[in-house]
């Protein structure tokens, strides 16, 4: 059986015409739906009580938010299959039969994905596709397995799955997929069907800048929670698709079944931190290699402090605002810069060992 | 709500130590390395940030605010450290992190070492916490078996071994606790290379870039050849006593032998020669996130320590370890002296006689030189810290009611 649970609020004006859709959608599949409503002041949990069955209601009174809501729903599950999707018609419901189909076949979530080929988003703004994609990108960073739109709110999971990993997720803000790619289990399979994000049919979006603070909090919190970020290995998921969805929307979490160490993500960041390395090597290694004969040469190493020191005695410089610059055979180049309160003057000098004739740099 | 107030209680108390410290009148002369961004002894992360500031009239108290809220509001990572003991021994453990000496003293100052400890703290608490399933490789939820990876942290911890390195060389001295976090999470040796070894070159390779770092590190080493050998064991143990004003030491360091847990010793360990070898009293706070870690070792395995009889022994002890270690009130009379120059709005360079802390450049407006005889023709005003020698004050008249010898330019 399949649960569909239908987060909502202020979605009297739209329920209606959702559920007739997802009756068309599931004929001839065993289902229920679930609408999980907080309290809304249009009544949309009684809007949801008076379609009847296969309709359910639970208006929760105190609580309030779509992913605790879309948690709660699933724990009232009685189907196999859990699916969520938005109450307000931007969702085509005719995905879930593929969806389904995808997770009998073994796959972990399939998921509605506005970002792959044949997906796409009706009615925003360049502005709103920009935020999207920046979101996603952080979005990308705490998920264990790498999808094109970890933020999408249309996705199926099975039932077992769900429980598995339920005392890990944390119901706040709105992007509950978020939570669930970010626990899921080694060896788990993720199958994205391409969505049409359509426009909202009646009433306002809910997505404000208190939302948008939710959510990056939310990727913060999952970004540093290494410690209980733990990845399972679990007897009951499947790990084996058919051929049927070896394509190139399916996605797996860590490496093939002979080593579980997660190599691809791995590897992103270890050349994510050479590349950091490089960046800043880059910066001192020709600083170093210009003071290389201080190192080098023992006479020079000698030399040299006692001529800085000579300079700046006769300057009435600190030793603390002369920086060497470069260290040749019979000369050297420094920065004087006088630290005080404000904008530091600095000059570039060039000497002769033994002389005092302090000439500026050349570049 | 309850957090919320804990944390405005725990604010408040930063602030008043963050003000306590400005009564001063000044800042100490490394607190001016960094807020001017002197390119010694430390590499440039953190400095570099705070000399980002340092035109705004409020540099220091800024900075105070934000070191003192950093340090003390640090609790809530020894209140996580200590997630699987009761709450009575989750509060000896706060408890002792918040009272011990080092951090009453040392929060509000514009100082490296409490920055270096904060990243000793956070890489305690990465390898001390986790699920306790984990290590029996148990999952929580259904019983089986598991096998734990995390993704992800082996990158943060690489970022901030990098970070730590880069804001003070002490920070090496954490070394096994971050090569354990990284066997932990299971990284194969190539990701310990890279990961630890990595920003160790790195740091390396800018002290080649520094020869000025270089010096200071033959100086300090040299420094402490002034005090009698026998008194290094002294200064040793006064910095374990402060550092976790005893009660918290003593907790912490049972903890540390009982446990044998290697990093957690092996991090105390360097850092007690660190500190034999260079003594500076500020580098006791070095020791307190090791305290935390063994006193966390220590409660795990203990019976129940009550709470309110520890608390006054702690206070006890810290009134005592107080005493050994008073904070310097009295910071010098560089902000009295370059206000009453300033206030006379001539042109020209301030010379100063002889050697001088930096506190003197963080209070002057105007550039600052070490006098010479024949520099004085051109400075407005020279003060004679120490004697002036060839020093002649015809043209000069002095400035009355300061407290060092101080002449201005007729």
């Amino acid at each position: 059986m399949i649960s569909l649970v239908l987060p909502t609020y202020k979605e009297a004006a739209n329920l209606p015409e959702l559920v007739t859709e997802i009756r068309d959608a599931l004929a001839g599949h065993s289902y229920e739906i679930i609408v999980v409503d907080d309290d809304s002041p249009d009544r949309t949990w009684e809007v949801a009580e008076h379609l009847g069955p296969p309709v359910r209601s639970i208006r929760r009174r105190t609580e309030r938010g779509l992913s605790s809501a879309v948690i709660e729903g699933f724990h009232h599950a009685k189907g196999e299959y859990l699916v969520v999707m938005d109450a307000d018609g931007q969702h085509d419901p005719r995905l879930i039969p593929r969806m389904i189909d995808a997770l009998k076949g073994g796959v972990t979530v399939a998921v509605g994905s506005r970002y792959i080929e044949g997906g796409s988003v009706e009615g925003w703004i360049e502005a709103r596709h920009f935020a999207s994609r920046v979101a996603t990108t952080f979005a990308r960073l705490v998920t264990e397995v790498q999808i094109e739109d970890p933020m999408s709110g249309f996705f199926a999971l099975r039932n077992e799955t769900f429980h598995l990993i339920v005392p890990r997720l944390r119901p706040t803000g709105f992007k509950i997929l978020l939570e669930v790619l970010s626990w899921l289990p080694h060896g788990s399979t993720v199958f994205e069907v391409p969505l049409i994000f359509r426009k909202r049919r009646k009433g306002e979006s809910k997505l404000s800048w208190r939302v948008e603070l939710q959510y990056f909090k939310q990727v913060i919190r999952l970004f540093f929670n290494f410690n209980r970020r733990a990845s399972l290995r679990s007897r009951g998921l499947p790990t084996v698709t058919p051929p049927l969805f070896h394509e190139k929307n399916l996605h797996t979490s860590g490496a093939t079944s002979g080593d579980l160490r997660g190599a691809k993500v791995g590897g992103k960041q270890r050349v994510l931190f050479v590349l950091i390395g490089l960046v800043v090597a880059a910066f001192l290694i020709p600083r170093a290699w210009s003071l290389r004969l201080l190192y080098l040469d023992a006479a020079l190493r000698a030399r040299v402090p006692a001529e800085v020191q000579r300079i700046a005695e006769a300057n009435g410089w600190l030793l603390s605002g002369v920086s060497l610059r470069s260290v040749e055979k019979d000369r050297m180049s420094f920065v004087h810069r006088a630290h005080y309160r404000g904008e530091d003057p600095e000059e570039c000098f060039t000497v002769q060992y033994g002389s005092s004739d302090l000439q500026p740099c050349a570049d | 709500m309850r957090r919320l107030i804990a944390i405005a209680a725990l604010e408040v108390h930063a602030l008043l130590l963050a003000w306590m410290q400005s009564l001063g009148g000044g800042v100490r002369t490394d607190e001016a390395k960094y807020l001017l961004n002197i390119p010694y002894p430390q590499p440039p992360l953190a400095r570099t940030v705070l000399g980002w500031t340092e035109g705004l009239a409020f540099q220091e108290i800024l900075w105070r605010v934000i070191f003192a809220t950093l340090l003390i509001q640090a609790v809530w990572l020894v209140w996580d450290i200590g997630r699987n003991l009761s709450r009575e021994h989750r509060f000896i453990l706060a408890a002792g992190w918040l009272l011990s000496t080092s951090v009453l003293f040392q929060a509000g100052t514009v100082m490296m070492a409490p920055l270096t400890a904060l990243f000793g703290l956070l890489f305690v608490w990465l390898a001390l916490n986790r699920s306790p399933s984990a290590s029996l490789g148990v999952n929580e939820a259904t019983g089986s078996g598991v096998l734990l990876r995390e993704r992800g942290s082996l990158f943060v911890v690489g970022m901030l071994w990098l970070a730590a390195l880069f804001t003070a060389y002490q920070g090496i001295l954490y070394m096994l606790l971050v090569w354990t976090i990284l066997r932990r999470r299971h990284a194969s040796l190539l990701e310990k290379v890279l990961y630890l070894g990595l920003p160790i070159a790195l740091v390396a390779l800018y002290t080649l870039t520094n020869p000025l770092a270089i010096a200071s590190f033959v100086n300090a080493g040299g420094e402490n050849l002034n005090i009698p050998f026998a008194l290094w064991g002294a200064y040793l143990v006064r910095l374990w006593i402060t550092g976790g004003s005893l009660a918290l030491t003593i907790l912490g360091i049972f903890g540390l032998l009982r446990s044998r847990n290697v990093a957690l010793l092996g991090s105390f360990i360097l850092v007690s020669v660190f500190c034999f070898v260079s003594f500076r009293e500020y580098y006791d706070i070095l020791f307190t996130p090791l305290f935390i870690g063994g006193a966390a070792l220590f409660l795990r395995h203990s019976r129940k320590i009550p709470l309110v009889p520890f608390l006054i022994v702690l206070v006890g002890t810290t009134a005592i370890a107080a005493r050994l270690v008073p904070p310097i009130i009295d910071l010098g009379p560089a902000r009295e002296v370059m206000r009453a120059i300033e206030a006379r709005d001539q042109p020209g360079d301030v010379l100063i006689h002889k050697y001088f802390g930096h506190a003197w450049q963080w209070e002057s407006n105007l550039p600052i030189r070490r006098f010479a005889p024949e520099l004085a023709k051109d400075a407005q005003a020279v003060i004679c810290i120490n004697p002036c020698e060839g020093f002649d004050p015809r043209g000069w008249q002095q400035l009355p009611d300061l407290p060092v010898e101080v002449w201005m330019r007729e």
